[in-house]
């Protein structure tokens, strides 16, 4: 059990690094030992959810990626700082320094590179999960980094733009033969599950793909302003319980 | 009594072929030279003799002499040079002379021919293409030198000298530069051995063409604003990477006919030709095509391609911003304006500086005013607004949602809460007239109606319904995958999964 899993999304804006951010959480309190990755180079976001400044850390994952620091010393251990009671959380940030974000963009990385780190990150903190957060989009590195992980998790609003370019990159990511799964965010108020289910099936019946659960739109989450992770902070409340019904489904991965 | 047939005095024809007609120096092979004779005696068995003599580019000569028996009006007769001339070889550069006389039935001149010699493989070559020079008839580890030169000029790293083999045969490559000079070269060699004639011989070098391999996009699908780059790589025929010059691209639009113009430069850094293509907020949305035409890249040198166009897909989408909502929780009096500034960016990074932004307030689901018209303000890079407070309005907590559009279907949206807390609002306390019979009846029609708008709502709600065109998206991702792009990717995880499997079987045979 020490499985990568890439959250991806067709579009920005879907809810990929809250669902990233809670559903690592969720399982850490679990009791698993959980990693999360910000592969979202061009515009990271998950330093805000964990309370983390990028600038005062000596390494990140760009350093990583490109081979000047190994990949434990741009990982912080999140679990003490979140008492999170048996579970481990450990994250790894990526830079927020535009000059650094430019020179990765400009230079890209080698997948061999993503691929060691995560080895070395399953290896030196034993991990059972490790959440990589990518950036939107059908890019080159982005793809590339989509086929070396063991599962991907694409995200998607209920919406006519997002559905459709969910649905190419649905097609084009299950020519990795890794295993897809669809988690449809934002569903609009007053949709009952039996419509989700249903439209669910639709894509079940036409992608490769399989449905790992739905989130409802939630002015908690709007509100919250990506400031805090709704699992931990409000452990009871609806969405919350729907992250963990998420980290559920995904504990049963094949 | 049987006549005797007498022999037909005929006038034979004869015509020599050679293969190959030129070869290298020392060629181990050797030439082939048939004869073929026509109209020849044949009605009694007839002897026929012919004499070969093979006269080389020094004036020497070596013969060989052949009989046979004509039984036939045509037949042909074989010799091998050097193989078949005693004393005969192939170490001289250029023309050798073939003769051939009949000396039975009749003495006569046959036929005659040549083939040549060289001293490389071919006498034209493209740019970069290597050149093979070889020189036979040296002494064994003779040091031979070669000199190569370009009409007037001296080539680069000539002359050079190596030693022959034990055989005495002297071999070198050429790697001609891709901006080497097009036209005459000549090729020399000389070394402690004497030859009587000259080891010398031209051939042409010409420009050569480019072949265009890894074409990329770095996206697939963008937004309008955002920029797109096309790498590709180019290659000379003979295989080696193309690392200057231009290329023009064309960008078509999905009418097929309105096309921009891009160029790429090579990138020596990362090793590529590059080029970007910036959208805008206009760009047309659907498939584009980026196209590399025939002859459209020239590297610096005189060299060009490629000799096939090629094509590439993209589609632009309509840009979604991203709005970020600044408004600050507070005490607001009546009269009192609250401020609301939002950043609205698009996709490639920059502030959405024309169109339309508005602001929404609701409160629990009521909306608290219509939508407010926020303004740019250039120096602060922001759309502003403020709403005027009511004594009606709410205290609690306020979702803000801004909403910025364009005249070319480009939007984006954003929610944000704001805590306000209203002073001045009205009394608790309800008014005399609150209970009244008619006042309940108001409240009852009230409620009817609402109740009548929510099952209304719900219901619109439940018929709504995203299409999921299968067939455009199936259509979509098939052009994704059939680009160089995903196939590259592809290529790059099978040799992943290879490697790894290689390193697990290895893994599993150091096993004990």
């Amino acid at each position: 059990m020490n499985r990568s899993i890439a959250v991806h999304s067709y579009k920005g804006g879907t809810g990929k690094s809250t669902i990233t951010a809670n559903v690592a959480v969720a399982l850490a309190l679990k009791g698993r030992r959980v990693g999360v990755m910000d592969m979202d180079l061009e515009g990271p976001g998950l330093h805000v959810f964990f309370d983390i400044d990028p600038s005062d850390l000596r390494f990140t994952l760009n350093d990583v990626l490109a081979g000047v620091a190994p990949p434990e010393a741009a990982c912080v251990r999140m679990s003490e700082k979140m008492n999170l009671n048996g579970g481990e959380l450990y994250y790894s940030p990526a830079s927020v320094r535009l000059s650094e974000i430019m020179r990765t963009l400009k230079t890209g990385y080698e997948v061999d590179m993503f691929e060691n780190a995560i080895k070395r990150l399953q290896e030196k903190f034993g991990l059972h999960y490790l959440l990589i957060d990518t950036h939107p989009g059908i890019m080159h590195d982005t793809l590339l980094a989509l086929g070396v992980c063991d599962h991907q998790i694409i995200v998607s609003r209920v919406d006519q733009q997002d559905i459709f370019g969910t649905g190419v990159l649905i097609e084009v990511s299950s020519s990795f033969e890794k295993p897809v799964h669809l988690v449809l965010n934002m569903i609009p108020p007053g949709v009952k599950e039996s419509e989700v289910s249903k439209f669910a099936r639709v894509i079940g019946a036409h992608f490769t793909t399989e449905m790992a659960g739905w989130l409802p739109w939630s002015e908690e989450v709007i509100g919250s302003l990506s400031r805090s992770v709704l699992t931990l902070k409000q452990p009871k409340h609806a969405i919350s319980l729907r992250f963990r019904a998420l980290a559920e489904t995904i504990e049963g991965f094949a | 009594m049987v006549e005797a047939v007498p022999r037909v005095s005929a006038v034979e024809s004869f015509s020599l072929t050679t293969n190959p007609g030129r070869t290298l120096e020392g060629d181990p092979v050797g030439i082939g030279l048939t004869l073929s004779v026509t109209n020849a005696m044949y009605s009694v068995p007839t002897p026929y003799s012919f004499v070969w003599t093979v006269t080389d580019p020094s004036g020497a000569s070596t013969t060989y002499t052949q009989n046979m028996v004509s039984t036939q009006p045509s037949w042909s007769l074989m010799a091998y040079y050097p193989t078949n001339f005693t004393g005969g070889a192939l170490n001289h550069a250029g023309i050798y002379e073939i003769s051939i006389a009949e000396t039975l039935p009749s003495s006569k001149p046959a036929t005659s021919g040549q083939f040549q010699i060289g001293l490389t493989s071919s006498i034209s070559y493209q740019r970069t293409y290597p050149v093979s020079i070889i020189g036979a008839g040296y002494a064994a580890f003779e040091n031979v030198t070669v000199n190569l030169t370009g009409g007037s000029s001296i080539t680069s790293g000539f002359p050079t000298s190596k030693l022959a083999d034990a055989g005495g045969k002297f071999s070198l490559t050429w790697y001609s530069p891709p901006n080497s000079s097009p036209g005459n070269y000549t090729v020399a060699l000389t070394g402690s051995t004497t030859k009587s004639a000259a080891d010398s011989q031209w051939f042409i070098l010409y420009p050569t063409n480019v072949t265009i391999i890894n074409s990329w996009t770095s996206k697939i699908i963008v937004q309008r604003t955002q920029t797109i780059e096309f790498r590709f790589n180019a290659t000379y025929l003979s295989g080696i990477p193309v690392t200057s010059g231009t290329c023009v691209l064309n960008i078509i639009e999905p009418d097929g006919l309105t096309s921009h113009s891009v160029t790429a430069l090579y990138d020596s850094v990362l090793a590529t030709f590059r080029a970007n293509y910036t959208t805008t907020l206009a760009s047309t949305t659907g498939g584009w095509t980026w196209n590399i035409a025939a002859d459209s890249l020239n590297d610096g040198s005189g060299n060009g391609g490629p000799l096939t166009p090629s094509s590439h897909n993209f589609n632009i989408q309509s840009a979604s911003f991203s709005v970020n909502i600044l408004s600050y929780g507070s005490v607001y009096s009546s009269g009192m304006t609250v401020p609301i500034s939002a950043d609205v960016v698009m996709p490639n990074g920059a502030n959405f500086t024309q169109g339309t932004v508005t602001a929404t307030i609701t409160s629990s689901g009521r909306q608290v005013t219509a939508p407010l018209s926020l303004v740019y303000n250039a120096s602060s890079g922001r759309w502003s607004g403020g709403y005027k407070v009511n004594p009606n309005d709410p205290s609690g907590t306020w979702l803000i949602t801004v909403n910025a559009n364009d005249a070319y279907g480009n939007s984006g949206q954003s929610g944000a809460p704001l805590n306000v807390n209203i002073t001045g609002a009205p009394p608790a306390s309800p008014p005399a007239w609150f209970m009244t019979w008619s006042f309940l009846l108001v409240v009852l029609v009230a409620a009817g109606i609402g109740v009548g708008i929510l099952i209304l709502r719900r219901k619109e709600v439940t018929h709504r319904e995203v299409k999921l065109d299968v067939t455009a998206i199936k259509h979509q991702a098939d052009q994704v995958k059939g680009d160089d792009f995903l196939q590259s990717i592809q290529a790059q995880l099978k040799k992943r999964a290879e490697r790894m499997a290689a390193e697990h079987d290895a893994a599993e045979k150091e096993k004990p």
